[in-house]
Order: structure tokens, then sequence, then C-alpha cells
């Protein structure tokens, strides 16, 4: 039986959604904001941070299901967003980002916002990425490069490019660096060059380095030339009529 | 690299031009080369149509897959849960003194390497040492360096 | 062969071509075979018989696992049903020798704990009480000729299917015989079977999940090598009934012999009509591919598997779509485990109503356990379900050798838990072990004896399961790693108070959040032996002493004056050089030196290295 809308009940108020409509997209409609590390509308649903479980009751029995991968395709669905289960679950899930991430400035903030101190007991790491995925997704999907990826797997994997060498895939746009949570990614420019890099010091691992476009009209760095090639290919153009956004 | 693309291509055509043959010319080739050379997973990922990214998280992710080459005795100590109940620890610890090496190293002759593996299910003859295709049953710790003197294939 | 007829005439021919009374010698030649020797023994039995020429008056099989492994090499003699143990090559000539005259050598008889002779395999006590529905077939088959699974009626079910059957009707039988997931999970295989045959989109696929990932579980292994045939043909009863084409067998990397068998039975398979297009002649197609796994325990997770199969990394995916709906290439596919398949061509054969009659109200047939460990007779076990705990460990396993006393046996896998010499008389089944806080998983038991350390082995399956996570998911990456490093601290001396209780709080957080099966049970090892061994956790952390004498930080070697004889066979094995002494004269260890290999406890034949 394949309706085209299902009506469920989300912290007592109910809502009739399309059926597959998400359900943190369903809360959302409801002005409740689900809390969560690796959910991008702009990317498709990851699951792994955990952080937006909520309570679902279908009838038979409750369960916890993360609200961003779980998509709605029936009727009758009872929801709970907040209780003391899912909020001991977040408390130690913060918890445990905060041994990983242990001097990291963004989850600290996300630490302190929802009132969670650390605990002493736990192995501590000086790590700054949390492995959402985001940046690894964003290339993948919306860039279509795939540029980045991981390596290993377990309590060792971790987001790097092929052989932690220069990947020539990549066109230096930076959609990394924006969707990162953390920051974890850098990206400087200097003498018209722009590098995409992580980490420092010894285990710094260089993405790309690009050369910059200059603007026709005003000479100025705007934009890398490996983005203008993929945009000067796609329109059929050459990619050094280009001009800066101050110039048009 | 002519007559390894080769060797490669004939790989290929055994599973198909697709992203599922991936793991299975993976094989192919870390068992003809004892290793994935850099150059091979670069090949294989241009002609699979697959990210380099992509087929290096999956050369990364399987235990199977080394991208440095083993040695010419390949030494493979069982530490599932029956041969750790019979000593498997202790072995494993005596290998890694007699050889100089970690568990995923092979000794600078390129002569051992030295790897564990969850269970090879053979667990009534534990604890199991597996040294190329050869299974030694009932292993002791005085006959680590016994079989370490023999150091060749049978 | 193309038609069911066919398939009856070669069976025919078959059976005309073997001399009904000759004598056959089967010799047990799986991967614990090869581990024993086998491959020497089979190259001097060949040559025993065609030296005295004597093939036309004695056979000769080379099989799979006969489940006995610690007996291996072993070859029995049928009709008779005379086994013979611990078989040398030297051994070659007298065996062909007394097959041909009809005596047994007693020599090679097992002996019982008694030391009395056991020549027939039903008067040994492991084989005794078991019920060897799956397993018994393997004595009967040369995994590499299909003819001999012929002979047995192989393929008999999947004729019967084809020809006087509807795939509704398959369906439902395997429904009514409440056919369970032998791999862990215990789903009813039926129900999953409807789902996927009811599901909308083309094609559908069934799947044969031969990962077997759990340590110390192998029996799968032993059913792909010694019996390929019966998986295949479950697999293709099971596509005839749910409208499937294409199938995968996926197998670990880490049985090659399993590999080897299976292409070699698909390729006769095909060649015979049995697989590939129009299958003897009934307009069904159905086709298998291997694939070989990569070394990941993970895999064996579904969702992974699947996701392996598409040439990915084995990461489990969420998913609230059942496999039946959305699996494979986003195709509506049939899992089951390798036993599970193995069960079908029985209920197809003798119907749901017989199979019923076997095991307990909520399990039905039988299950194949790998019983290790601390156990006298370790070996393939296969047993009706709703036997005690007891039935197995004593009467089967014969009990713990060396005279030491039963402590625990883990079941389950790493998804499993630690069972006391209290849980004993529990029947083994899906349902009952789940009581305990352990499960039946996919069969491994492993039986530990007080020389254990339990919080060791918490800290051994954590650890396992860290290494072996995928590391995607927050609760388990995260979580089950700093439950390992606590373990690694309590076995190691560094254990606080405050652990235990903490790590309890932890792992609930582990089971409620982690995305997959994987993380979900990963707190079981910690958490049955935090229930039924308590008291080791407190010894370990507030006295910081193992009472198993195990743990190597918190333990010591010292030489008995009284004992040593000063053979110094304790300081030629010392890897630090940490024992001195002169010849014939008491030796003494240097704490500072010594670290705690066990070398010289294992090597002194005088009882003089005492561990404390």
């Amino acid at each position: 039986m394949n309706a085209k809308e299902h009506t469920l009940t989300i912290d007592g108020r109910s809502i009739t959604v399309k059926r597959d409509t998400l359900l943190i997209e369903a809360c959302k409609k409801l002005c409740i904001e689900v809390p969560t590390l690796c959910h991008n509308e702009n990317l498709k649903p990851y699951g792994v941070c955990r952080f937006c479980q909520v309570e679902l009751n279908e009838g038979k029995r409750t369960r916890l299901v993360p609200s961003c991968v779980y998509e709605i395709r029936k009727d009758g669905l009872t929801v709970t967003t907040d209780s003391e289960r899912i909020r001991n679950n977040r408390k130690w899930l913060i918890q445990l980002l905060l041994a990983r991430c242990d001097r990291q400035k963004d989850v600290l903030d996300f630490a302190a916002k929802h009132g969670v101190a650390p605990v002493e007991r736990l192995t501590k790491k000086n790590d700054d990425c949390i492995l959402c995925g985001q940046c690894v997704r964003a290339c993948s999907e919306i860039v279509g490069v795939g540029a980045i990826g991981y390596e290993r797997r377990g309590e060792m994997r971790e987001v790097t490019s092929p052989y932690r060498d220069k990947n020539p895939v990549c066109i230096a746009c930076g959609t990394c660096v924006y969707v990162c949570p953390t920051h974890c990614i850098a990206m400087t420019e200097e003498k018209g060059v722009r590098t995409i890099s992580r980490y420092a010091g010894e285990k710094k691992m260089v993405v790309r380095e690009a050369k910059m476009l200059t603007c026709g009209k005003c000479g100025n760095y705007f934009l890398p030339s490996p983005v203008a090639e993929v945009f000067a290919k796609k329109m059929g153009i050459d990619p050094t009529v280009f001009t800066c956004p101050s110039c048009r | 690299m002519e007559r390894e693309t080769a060797k490669i291509d004939e790989f290929i055509a055994r599973y198909g031009l697709h992203q599922g043959a991936l793991i299975q010319v993976l094989q192919d080739i870390q068992g003809e080369f004892h290793y994935l050379p850099r150059e091979a997973l670069e090949y294989v990922s241009e002609k699979l149509g697959t990210p380099l990214a992509v087929a290096y998280n999956v050369a990364t992710f399987y235990n199977v897959f080394s991208l440095q080459p083993k040695g010419q005795n390949h030494i493979c100590v069982c530490m599932g849960t029956a041969c750790h109940v019979r000593g498997a620890q202790s072995i494993l610890d005596k290998f890694r003194r007699e050889l100089k090496i970690e568990v995923g190293e092979t000794t600078d002759d390129l002569k051992y390497s030295l790897d564990k593996v969850a269970c090879v299910g053979a667990c009534a003859l534990g604890p199991i040492v597996v040294e190329n295709e050869t299974y030694h049953a009932h292993m002791k710790l005085d006959k680590v360096g016994k079989l370490l003197k023999r150091g060749g294939r049978k | 062969m193309a038609s069911f007829d066919d398939l009856v005439k070669r069976r025919g021919e078959i059976a005309a071509g073997r001399a009904p009374n000759r004598a056959t010698l089967v010799l047990g030649d799986g991967t614990c075979g090869r581990a024993s020797g086998s491959s020497e023994v089979r190259a001097a039995l060949s040559e025993a018989i065609s030296s005295l020429d004597t093939e036309k008056r004695l056979a000769f099989r080379t099989t799979g696992c006969h489940g006995f492994c610690q007996i291996e090499p072993n070859v029995q003699v049928l009709p008779d049903e005379t086994l013979y143990v611990h078989v040398k090559p030297e051994n070659a000539q007298s065996i062909v020798e007394a097959a041909l005259s009809g005596k047994v050598l007693k020599n090679l008889t097992f002996k019982d704990g008694q030391k009395k002779s056991c020549a027939k395999i039903t008067d040994v006590p492991f084989y005794k009480r078991q019920m060897r529905l799956l397993s018994g077939l393997n004595v009967y088959v040369d995994p590499l000729r299909i003819e001999d699974y012929i002979a047995i009626d192989g393929y008999q079910a999947l004729a019967k299917a084809l020809f006087t059957m509807t795939p509704d009707f398959v369906v439902e039988e395997v429904i009514k015989a409440n056919l369970r997931g032998r791999g862990g999970g215990g789903f009813p295989a039926g129900w999953k079977w409807d789902s996927v045959r009811k599901a909308e989109g083309e094609p559908k696929y069934v799947v044969c999940n031969a990962d077997e990932g759990d340590p110390g579980a192998y029996m799968d292994r032993s059913l792909l090598e010694g019996n390929p045939h019966l998986v295949i043909e479950g697999m293709l009863i099971g596509a005839f009934a749910i409208g499937s084409h294409e199938g995968y067998v996926y197998v670990r990397n880490e049985y090659p012999l399993a590999v080897q068998n299976l292409i070699v039975a698909l390729d006769q398979a095909r060649e015979h009509g049995l697989l590939g297009k129009n299958i003897l002649g009934s307009g069904f197609d159905f086709d298998i591919r291997i694939n070989r796994g990569g070394g990941a325990f993970v895999c064996g997770e579904s969702s992974a598997l699947m996701q392996s199969i598409e040439g990915r990394p084995g990461e489990p995916i969420p998913k609230y779509v059942h496999m039946s709906e959305r699996g494979l290439y986003n195709k509506p596919t049939n899992l089951n485990n390798v036993e599970t398949w193995a069960n079908v061509p029985f209920i197809v054969n003798r119907g749901a109503d017989w199979y019923r009659t076997i095991g307990t109200e909520g399990s039905k047939g039988t299950k194949i356990f790998s019983l290790v460990g601390n156990i006298n007779n370790t070996g393939q076990v296969e047993v009706p379900m709703g036997i005690s705990l007891r039935e197995i460990v004593e009467g089967i396993g014969g009990g713990i050798p060396n005279r030491r006393k039963f402590k625990a046996v883990q079941t389950g896998g790493p998804s499993g838990g630690c069972l006391p010499a209290d849980c004993l008389d529990v029947p083994v089944d899906f349902d009952q072990l789940t009581k305990l806080g352990s499960m039946m998983g996919s069969g491994g038991m492993i039986v530990m004896d007080e020389d254990s350390c339990m919080v060791d082995v918490a800290r051994y399956f954590t650890n396992f399961l860290v290494e072996e996570s995928c590391g995607k998911c927050v609760p388990c990456r995260e979580g089950v790693m700093q439950l390992r490093d606590i373990l690694n601290d309590i076995t190691q001396g560094r254990g606080r108070e405050g652990d235990v209780e903490l790590m309890e709080d932890l792992s609930k957080v582990v089971i409620d959040c982690s995305l997959c099966a994987l993380g979900q049970s990963a707190p079981n090892p910690l958490l049955t032996t935090i229930r039924y061994f308590r008291d080791e956790y407190v010894a370990h952390i507030h006295d910081k002493k193992c009472p198993a004498r195990r743990c190597t930080a918190l333990i010591s070697f010292r030489i008995d004056a009284e004992n040593c004889t000063g053979c110094a066979l304790c300081k030629k094995q010392c890897p630090t050089v940490a024992i001195a002494g002169e010849k014939k004269k008491t030796h003494v260890i240097d704490p500072e030196k010594c670290i705690r290999c066990g070398a010289c406890f294992e090597v002194c034949k005088f009882d003089a290295v005492i561990k404390e």
C-alpha cells in the first residue's frame, strides 16, 4: 500500500508529510530543532554522529532511530525528541568527542553549549576531526571529483587524500573547507597559489596547490585555475575571460 | 609496468569493468605481486572508473591488502578465541622478539613478514601459525625458533 | 541433464558403477585434516591401494571434515563404520590390508576415558549423542566429485521443487518448518523469503553469507569445503521460491580451500545442467558468483557484506528500509547463512512436518556448534536444538582436560557472552541463551577452564571489536575503544575505583546508539563477565591481583628450589637472559629482567617454575 502521505505525532503534535520524508525534516517543519553534527541538507543522509536519535514508537515497541536517516513510510508513528534516555546518550556522545578532540575549539564550544563536561578517566587524543564525513561526501556528491576519502578503519580511520599525497583531481574549490564543522581543513593563499591541506608540521598533508587566476580587468587573484577550467569547459569558453566579482 | 598492466587487464577481464569488480581484482593483484603497487592501484581505479580515493579506501580498509611488499615467508599467527585461550599471544610476542618487527611489518631483507589473523577456522588445532600456505598446528613457544630456522618454503 | 528423469537416470548409472559391498576408505582431508598431515596420509593410502592392485575391491574417498578435528588425520572404513584416529602415512599399508580382510586395527582406534577401544563411530562418545543430519553427509561426498552428491540423492529436492511444487508452496513449507537463520540472527528464513518474493524490483538477488568471522567458529567452513553442493542446492531452491536468477556466495578470504572447492562444484553443476540456463529443462535460470571477502569481520553484517560485493569498503549502512526491498544494488535481496541454506534441501525432501519433529517449540532442526578451547573432545558438533549446554560440554565434549575445572563457556562469538557453571543446564536454542545475557550466535562454543582470566577474555573480545570496527559511528569507534583502554588498564594493574560502573554506563550508550549490530552487541562479553565474574574485576582493581594468574603484569615467576634439578632448560628458553644458575644447581629468575612470557613455565619438566 503506497500512500502518498503519512500522518505522525512528534512530541504530541500531529503532522502530515509526503512519503519518504526524513524524520528530521518532519521535526523541522514543526520547528523542532534536532541537534546533529554530520547531517547536511545538501548531502545524502549519513547517520554516523548519532546525535539526532529520537524515540520512535511504531505500536509494538519503542526504539531509537537516527532521524536524519529514517524515512517516513507508514502511518501512526509516535516520536519523542527529548527524554532522559536521549539526553543521557547525547551527554556521553559529547564526552566521547571531548576525549577524542580534547583541545579543539568547536568541539569544546559544542560541549559547553550542551552543558557537558569532559570525563577525566577517558583516553585523550588531540584530534581536530570528528569524522562527520561532510568533506568527503561534499567532494564526491556536490563537486563530483572525490579527491579525498577515508584511510583505514576503526580507531585508525582518517580523512586523507590517496597516499596522503597531492591529488590532481582536486580543483581547490574549498567546498570541504567551508563545510567542515571543526575547521580542520586549511585553505591558504600565498603569491597566487591556493593550498588545501590538513595538519601541520611533520604530519602535514597537502591535497592540492593550485595557481590562482588573475582578473582580466584588475589583475587581482580571485579564482583557482582548476575551478575556472571546469566552468570554462562546461560553458565552452576560454577561462581567461573570467573577471572577479568586483569588476563584473 | 607494461607486463604488469597486461596481467592486471587479465584480472579485470575475469570480473568485468565495474566498481563491483574492484575488490576481486585487487585480491588477484595482491596474490600475484604480494602487495598492491601504487601504479597498479592507480591503473585499476582509472580502468574501472572509480575515484582513486575510493580505491585507496578499499586498499587500506581490508586486512588482506598491503601497500608494502610482504616477505618471502609470510607468517600469520592466528589470534582467534580458541587459539588465544591456548596462549597465542605469547607465541605472537615471541615472533615479534625473534624477528624484531611489529605486526604488519616486514624484515629489512624482505625474508619475513608478520601478521595476525582473527581466525583461520582450524580451532581444534590451536595455537595455529600459517606460514605462506602451510598450517602449523599445536604451536608451542619452543617451536617458534625451529620454524624460523627452517625459513624457506617446504 | 535436461530433465527430472535424467537426474534419476544418472543416479542409477552412478550406483550401478559402484560395487554394493565394496569397502570404502574415507579420509578427512579438509583444512584441519591437512594441518594435521592428511596430505601425506592421502598419498600413502593412494599408493598402498594401487600397489596392492585393489581398486576393484577397495574404494578410496577423500572428503572434507568429519567433525572430530583433534583426532585427525582420521580414516573411516565403510560400510562397517570403523574409525581410525591419528593416522600416519606408515599405517597406510596395514589399513588397506585390514579393510580387505574385514579386520580392525585396534591400535589405531579411539580410546575413551577408560582407555577402552571404540572401534565403531557409534561407540565413540563424541559422536554418540550427536544428530549429524547435515554434517554427517561429508563422509559420503568428495567435494570435487558431483557424482558422490548425486549418488546420495543430491539435487533430488531441487528437481522436486522445480517440477512438482510452486514457488509459493516452497515458501510456505519453509515458513511451516520454522527454519530460523543460523548465522546468529535467528530470523525466520521463510518470512524473509516471503518479503523478497513480494517486493517490487528486478533483478532479485540471493546471497549466501559465508563470512563466518566469529573467532572459534568454523561450521560454515566445514560445510562449504566438505559439501558445497548441499549449499548450492539450497540456494537454487530458495532462488526458485523467491524468483531470483542471480546469486552470490560471499566467502571470507581466510578460507581458500572452501573457495577452491566451491569453484569446482559450481563448474560441475553447470556442466550437469544444474546451474545456469534452463536448469534440468525446467525453464528456470539461475547462476552463482563467488565474492571473496577482504579480511574484515564487519563484512558479516548484511549491509556491509553488500557494500563489499559492490566493491566498496565494508561499512554498514543505517537502513530502515529492509534488505528485502532495497539490498544489493538497491534491489530486493535475500541473504542467508551457509548452514541455513544447507537445511533447505532436507525440508523440501522430507517435508516441514518431519523437520518440526526435531528441536524445541521455538527452535526447530539441528544446529552445528564449534566446540573448542579447553575441552577434551574438540570439533564440530551437530545436535538437535534444546539439548543442554552440559550435555554438549560434558557428554559430547568429554569435559575439561588435564584435570582442570570448568570455568565458563563463551557462546555467540564477540556478540555473545560468557556463561558460568550455574548455567550449564540451560537448553541451547535461539531464545534461552539470550535470556542469560549471551546468545547462540553462529555456533561458536569456547570452553574455558580455571586458568582463564575472565577480565582478560573481556579485554580480548573488546580489543577484537575495536580492530574490526568500521569506524564510521561515534559510539562504536570511540566508545568501544574507551572500554578497551580501561580494560587494558585493569589487566595491567592500573584499574581504578569506579571503572566497572563507568564501563557499565558507557556500555549502555554504545548499545543504544551504535549504527550496526557490531557496535550494538560489542559490550556483551564485558557485561556478561561483569555479571557472572564481578569478583575477578574487584581483585584486579582493588588488590592488583589476577586470580587466574594470567595477566602478565599482575603475576610473577619464581623457581622452587626443592624441585629444581638445574637442568637449565628454562635458561635456554628465556628471551631476556633473566635466569641464572650453574648446571645441576638451583636456578634463579631475576624479577627485574623477567618479562613474564611464560616460556620457562611451559618448558620445565619438574614443576619447578611457580607462577603466582
